[in-house]
């Protein structure tokens, strides 16, 4: 069964892209591309958001701008439950597929806290002004206190948290500020984030013929080198790995001098990062024509506020919908946030290599996902029937997984032909 | 004055727009010093001069002592330095990646 809904957000795309272009291409309903993508099996409920359909337009897009396109992925969807279809997740209404993050009742709402590091515990005593080391004592404190009370202490103290509730779409899913125009044909893309979002985002980029970078640093690596090795090739295999210590001088000197070689900088860093490095986007993007410079953050960059996958799919409101539904908030996906993103992420800068402009290219990743899911006119009962019953009559396999037989390159490994 | 203060406090500074939370700390009394003046519980009070050598504080970064008893969380950088007599206070190690999301 084949519908409109992912050429519609495609061309949508593509039009607040600037980009003249129209997709005709029927895909898969959304029902279908969210069981088939894995994520009904990880939910365990229909949700009736087209957001699987939207990954799907997201990639349609990106196809329509780019050169080479039969590497990239067969469609958009298949990429939101590839981790966990990797490790057997699954997530637990109210536990994460990952299994760090939770929901949590509070005195008047419901709240997601995602405490992904083991030392993100110490904070806790802190956060709750209590001296709690374990969950089933941490809800009973916040289960006392107020929803704002509990976001803004954490927000404060960089705890993972999200509000379940349904935030209105954002009128802009991203900003743009032009610097310079060029032509450049094939990229060197320098790409300092971590994790799922941005890592994916370059490694599309990749697949279509851009030259990757990937930078980090030899005392704080990116964290998904030490989880699953299978996923974290799938994201990073065919990149060159350069690893700097950003804090002596020299390794400072020599991250400056790559930053200034690549056509595009993407980072996933706290604007206070960069301040603090006394590293100025601005005067990257001016000094080179066409200079592409992609800033991720959790949150908009003026609420200095770190977030995951899934805190975020909560803030974005996806656990209020399915709250609405079926009476209890549950989480939707695995880490849903990163890969929506990450697909957006390589489309707004090819469709900046496409146009030939270079500038600061802002996104975040909460108001991207709650662009993705639409408008939310499909949240009734009656579709959820629909949906539910396609979905289950469908007989057809998931998704074909992506070749997982890569392997990624060591911490710094290419040191000696970048440095 | 020298007080006991608890996890979860935040204080101000006095000479400067430092903002501390304190994360972990020993329960013993101490007195909590930014740019040479005793930190306040709550909100800044009125700003006075700033006393010694000072390098500020970066907010986002967390601080402790030598042997890590204590650990404070900088939610808003100031030009004044952290302070406790009897301990030496200074930038702790970024922490960890996490492995997943």
């Amino acid at each position: 069964m084949l519908t409109n809904h992912a050429q519609n957000y495609a061309n949508q795309l593509l039009s607040d892209l600037g980009i003249k272009k129209v997709i005709l291409k029927q895909s898969d309903h959304p029902a279908l591309a969210y069981r088939r993508s894995g994520l009904l099996d990880i939910s365990s409920q229909m949700i009736p958001v087209p957001l699987a359909s939207h990954a799907d337009g997201a990639l349609l897009a990106l196809k329509a701008i780019s050169q080479n396109i039969s590497k990239l992925p067969i469609c958009g969807s298949q990429l939101l439950g590839e981790r966990a279809r990797i490790m057997g997740l699954k997530s637990k209404k109210r536990k994460t597929a990952g299994g760090k993050g939770r929901l949590i009742d509070t005195d008047d709402g419901c709240i997601a806290l995602n405490l992904v590091r083991d030392s993100d515990w110490d904070l806790i005593p802190a956060w709750l002004e209590a001296d709690v080391s374990n969950w089933a004592d941490l809800k009973s404190i916040a289960k006392k206190l107020s929803t704002n009370h509990l976001l803004s202490r954490a927000i404060d103290m960089g705890l993972a948290v999200g509000k379940v509730s349904i935030p209105n779409k954002p009128k802009r899913w991203f900003s743009f500020k032009e610097y310079s125009k060029a032509n450049i044909k094939k990229p060197l893309i320098l790409d300092l984030s971590s994790l799922w979002a941005g890592p994916l985002g370059s490694s599309l980029l990749g697949l279509t013929g851009a030259r990757v970078i990937k930078v980090e640093s030899p005392d704080r690596p990116d964290g998904l080198r030490f989880g699953n090795r299978k996923f974290y090739s799938l994201l990073n295999e065919n990149k060159d790995c350069v690893a700097l210590d950003f804090h002596t001088k020299e390794g400072l000197e020599k991250l400056k001098f790559l930053m200034h070689q690549a056509d595009v900088i993407i980072e996933a860093s706290r604007p206070r990062a960069f301040k603090q490095l006394e590293i100025s986007a601005v005067e990257f993007v001016t000094k080179k024509p066409g200079k592409i410079w992609l800033r991720l953050t959790a949150y908009s960059r003026d609420q200095n506020r770190i977030g995951y996958g899934d805190d975020i799919g909560v803030s974005a409101g996806l656990s209020g919908i399915m709250e609405n539904l079926y009476g209890y908030p549950s989480f939707v996906g695995d880490a849903i946030a990163d890969p929506v993103n990450g697909i957006h992420l390589a489309l707004l800068i090819q469709a900046s290599l496409y146009k030939g402009k270079g500038g600061i290219i802002d996104i975040n990743m909460c108001d991207v996902l709650r662009h993705a899911m639409g408008e939310l006119d499909l949240i009734k009962d009656e579709i959820l029937q629909e949906w539910s019953s396609i979905s289950g009559d469908d007989s057809i396999p998931l998704y074909e997984m992506r070749d997982i037989s890569g392997h990624a390159r060591g911490l710094g490994a290419d040191n000696s032909v970048w440095l | 004055m020298a007080q006991i203060y608890k996890p979860g406090v935040k204080l101000s500074s006095r000479v400067c727009k430092t903002q501390i939370m304190v994360l972990r700390i020993p329960a013993v009394e101490l007195e909590i010093f930014c740019g040479g003046s005793p930190m306040e519980v709550g909100d800044p009070v009125a700003l006075k001069e700033l006393q010694g050598e000072n390098n500020g504080t970066l907010v986002g970064k967390r601080y402790t002592d030598e042997s890590e008893t204590m650990e404070f969380l900088c939610t808003r950088g100031g030009e004044g330095s952290i302070s406790i007599s009897g301990y030496k206070i200074g930038i702790k190690a970024a922490k960890k990646l996490p492995s997943s999301d």
